[in-house]
């Protein structure tokens, strides 16, 4: 339950051995390379061309993916269109991650074997979304022209008929709507004028004797004349056909290129294993870059957990036997990546909570333990009821037990499983199983052996602040705890300011619990509390002068003490919160319940049904919406009042090659008890 | 029914309507920015629900304190008939929870918006955004325990 311990590894050997070291050290996942020192004739060099051509190919497979999404998309549009339920059915395509842990050989062996054949498939999916481009251009023109060319639809004329004869002049084209009216007014005596109300404008057909052509063309450009671009050789009317006609094809076209591309969706697993070849292959070149070489040798440098040391050690003289392989303890003022090992029900809180913080330093204090406990300790708290807490535990536990989700992707859910269980404790405490009234459990025997159970009422005045009382002293105790930790990992340092400004606040928090036990009976209590506590805060005061020699420094650290316990005090509110978000569980379901009753009393019969309804509903969403709540702000609690007293995060997480995949998980060898040489 | 009771009644509007005005001006904010990253990346949607979600308690904390009043008063049963000063002291305890609900339920709202542009960039980020959107809900919650205590502890029945 600690931060490992950690090896350095370094290595001499071939270039040409380079690849298959780097492939033992993949599969195994046991060593992040770190940037080789610099050595007299060597250098750090760059594959630029080699690094550019596994971009482009993963580029490739991610063009290949959204397109697979898209066509599956489509195929499914068109499916649910045409109500075939069979057609939906057979549309498999499956592009998360997988729940499966594969040996990074056999993956490698895999790859060799297909890859030609993936690249073809990703040619032809890039093909076809070509093909699908350019029609999509061409309908757009089509539709465009079809557009256009209604307008003129009722001209029962060839376009290219409309041109000038020796006599007369023609004109065809688009006027705006209403203005008919005064253009035919003011044309020359001789103009025939057809006009027909088309989209938005007028079609309008004008001949005239070709002596009025300029005055009839200067009137028409009055009346925002747009001439007819056409000069097609046949009507408007075959032209619509025509254009309709092609768009149809065009969409059958499209339809079956999408077909086609959906008969790709099997090769879904084999591409997601090749993008995490490439992606792997990509931080191998990563590696790469951070050794240095000679001509014919190179030195890579790599942090390694000790207890995995030994098992590196042999593949890598495995890969390349002559290699020439040194283990060492890490030298103060290197920056050792930290590895966290943790029993199975620490580790999903250390996982989730933690992690997300920040790994802690190497060598520095694990806090996974204390988060675990009091994590799982305020969940139940603030989600408060035992049902709930049932669904959570039964719901999260049977999904791990049938999903039986591998390496670390089910750790969320473990944790949510763990924190039901607190919340099934905390339940029973407040009598809270699905928020049902305390007088309707009394109605029947398993009701009145819950209530038995309950020890706190929160909708009775004074148990409330009970409860309240108690929200704030969990939280004296994370406090305490905190400080305790922070004073603990000072004692080698800095002995003096851990034990007066961090073991001070330990000393004030036990002396006023001991203090508070005199108001419930234990008379004898109140004075060792008083001196306990008094004695604390002197230590916080003389804590302030520490590692000070100017007395008026020391006075002013003093004060600056006494005004830290008002972060203090405001920290120990701030767990407020547990109360706070235990009522709205209970308070929320107490609605909905009272939302069902009121059903019942007012529709017979139906009102069950509609009841029920409500119930299901109602305690989904409260159970939902509380435990988004309860997880950000324990969260919280943990990030700011607990850390912020001994914790910062600042380590560097151990991320070993081979550790960074996106769609398959790899096995490693971190976890091997076994030590052949030892 | 009393001036006193009028006056309670009136102090659960205000802890519901407030906090929910907070609430959905808050929701409200987070939705377009939300909107606004799922139309490049529906992937995203979880992430940003859950973001978006965050100013939404506001209004449930309203809820909660409009609820214990009109439980209090006994409106779903045998009204209780307050006198002046009960019902003017129910209605202040209202006060605490419509105030900090509709204040930080808008600047929630505000944070969960930035805090979604945040997951556009880096999604793996998504619960360092959520922490700094809680920070603002404290207050809310503070208000909510303050108005639970002062609606619920004292005998406002019995008050002349």
């Amino acid at each position: 339950m600690s931060v490992v311990t950690m090896k350095k590894l370094t290595l001499v050997a071939h270039t040409k051995d380079k690849r298959k070291i780097l492939k033992a050290l993949t599969g195994l996942g046991t060593a992040e390379i770190c940037t080789a020192s610099s050595y007299d004739n060597t250098e750090k060099r760059e594959d630029s061309d080699l690094r550019s051509e596994i971009e482009r190919k993963l580029a490739r497979l991610t063009f290949a993916f959204a397109f697979l999404k898209d066509t599956y998309n489509v195929m499914q549009k068109a499916a649910k269109h045409e109500e075939k339920a069979d057609d939906i059915k057979e549309l498999k395509l499956n592009l998360k991650r997988e729940n499966k842990l594969i040996e990074y050989d056999d993956m490698v062996s895999e790859i060799a074997e297909n890859e030609y054949d993936l690249f073809e498939t990703v040619s032809l999916l890039e093909d076809f979304n070509s093909r699908l481009t350019d029609i999509k251009t061409e309908t757009a023109r089509l539709n465009n022209l079809y557009d256009q060319i209604t307008d003129y639809l009722s001209f029962d004329i060839k376009f290219s008929d409309i041109k000038d004869t020796q006599r007369i002049a023609m004109f065809l084209g688009l006027i705006p709507e209403g203005k008919a009216q005064t253009l035919q007014e003011v044309l020359p005596p001789s103009a025939v004028f057809v006009h027909h109300v088309a989209d938005k404008n007028e079609a309008v057909f004008i001949a005239v004797n070709k002596e009025d052509k300029e005055e009839t063309s200067k009137l028409l450009a009055a009346a925002d004349f747009a001439r007819c671009p056409f000069t097609f050789e046949s009507t408007a009317q075959e032209i619509a056909d025509s254009t309709q006609s092609r768009v149809s094809e065009l969409v059958a076209m499209r339809e079956e290129i999408y077909k086609q591309a959906a008969e790709n969706f099997r090769y879904d697993s084999a591409l997601k294993n090749l993008y995490d070849y490439y992606y792997l292959e990509l931080a191998k070149q990563d590696a790469i870059e951070k050794t240095a070489g000679t001509r014919k040798a190179f030195v890579l440098e790599a942090w390694v957990i000790a207890n995995a040391a030994q098992i590196t050690a042999s593949k890598i003289k495995e890969a390349s036997p002559t290699a020439e392989v040194l283990l060492t303890d890490p030298v103060e003022g290197e920056i050792v990546p930290s590895y966290v090992r943790n029993n199975k029900i620490v580790n999903p809180f250390g996982h989730n909570i933690t992690a997300m913080f920040g790994a802690p330093k190497y060598g520095g204090l694990d806090p996974n333990p204390f988060v675990a406990f009091f994590y799982f300790l305020f969940f139940g708290f603030m989600l408060s009821d035992a049902g709930y807490g049932i669904i959570l535990a039964v719901g999260c536990f049977a999904y791990l037990f049938i999903k039986k989700p591998v390496k670390n992707s089910g750790s969320f859910i473990k944790m949510l499983g763990l924190c039901g269980i607190s919340t099934v404790l905390w339940g029973i405490i407040f009598g809270g199983w699905f928020s049902i009234e305390s007088q309707y459990l009394q109605a029947n025997a398993a009701g009145r052996f819950l209530l038995s159970l309950r020890l706190i009422d929160p909708l009775s005045g004074s148990q409330a602040l009970i409860m309240f009382g108690l929200a704030l002293g969990l939280g004296v105790i994370q406090l305490a705890t905190g400080f305790f930790l922070s004073g603990y990992s000072k004692l080698k340092t800095k002995p003096l300011d851990g034990i007066f400004n961090d073991f001070s606040w330990v000393v004030i928090f036990i002396g006023l619990g001991v203090y508070l036990l005199s108001m419930v009976g234990l008379d004898g209590a109140a004075l060792p509390g008083l001196i306990l506590l008094l004695a604390g805060v002197a230590m916080l005061l003389l804590g302030g002068a520490v590692g000070k020699k100017n007395p008026l420094k020391m006075v002013g650290g003093a004060l600056k003490n006494v005004y830290g316990t008002i972060g203090v005090f405001s920290d120990v509110l701030s767990y407020a919160r547990l109360f706070g978000l235990g009522l709205t569980t209970g308070v929320i379901g107490m609605v909905i319940n009272k939302i069902g009753i009121l059903l019942i009393d007012m529709i017979p019969y139906a009102g069950y049904l509609a009841a029920i309804l409500v119930f299901v509903v109602g305690h989904t969403f409260n159970l939902f919406i509380n435990t988004l709540g309860v997880y950000v702000h324990n969260s919280r609690l943990q990030y700011v009042e607990f850390f912020g007293k001994f914790y910062n995060g600042e380590g560097h997480a151990f991320t070993p090659l081979g550790a960074k995949t996106k769609y398959v998980y790899l096995t490693d060898r971190l976890e091997t008890k076994s030590n052949p040489t030892k | 029914m009393t001036i006193g009771t009028f006056l309670a009644i009136l102090g659960a509007a205000l802890a519901v309507g407030f906090a929910g005005v907070g609430s959905v001006i808050g929701v409200g904010k987070a939705g377009q920015a939300a909107s606004g990253v799922i139309s490049e990346d529906p992937d995203k949607f979880i992430k940003c629900l859950i973001l978006e979600l965050l100013p939404g308690t506001q209004g449930l904390y309203g809820f909660i304190i409009g609820f214990l009043v009109m439980l209090k008063i006994n409106v779903f049963g045998d009204i209780a008939q307050l006198s002046l000063a009960a019902g003017a002291g129910m209605l202040a305890a209202c006060l605490p929870m419509a105030i900090s609900g509709y204040i930080s339920g808008i600047h929630q709202g505000k944070v969960a918006a930035s805090g979604i542009a945040l997951v556009a960039k880096k999604p793996e980020e998504s619960t360092k955004a959520i922490v700094l959107a809680v920070m603002v809900e404290t207050y809310a919650l503070l208000g909510l325990i303050i108005s639970f205590l002062a609606v619920f502890i004292p005998d406002y029945a019995a008050m002349v």
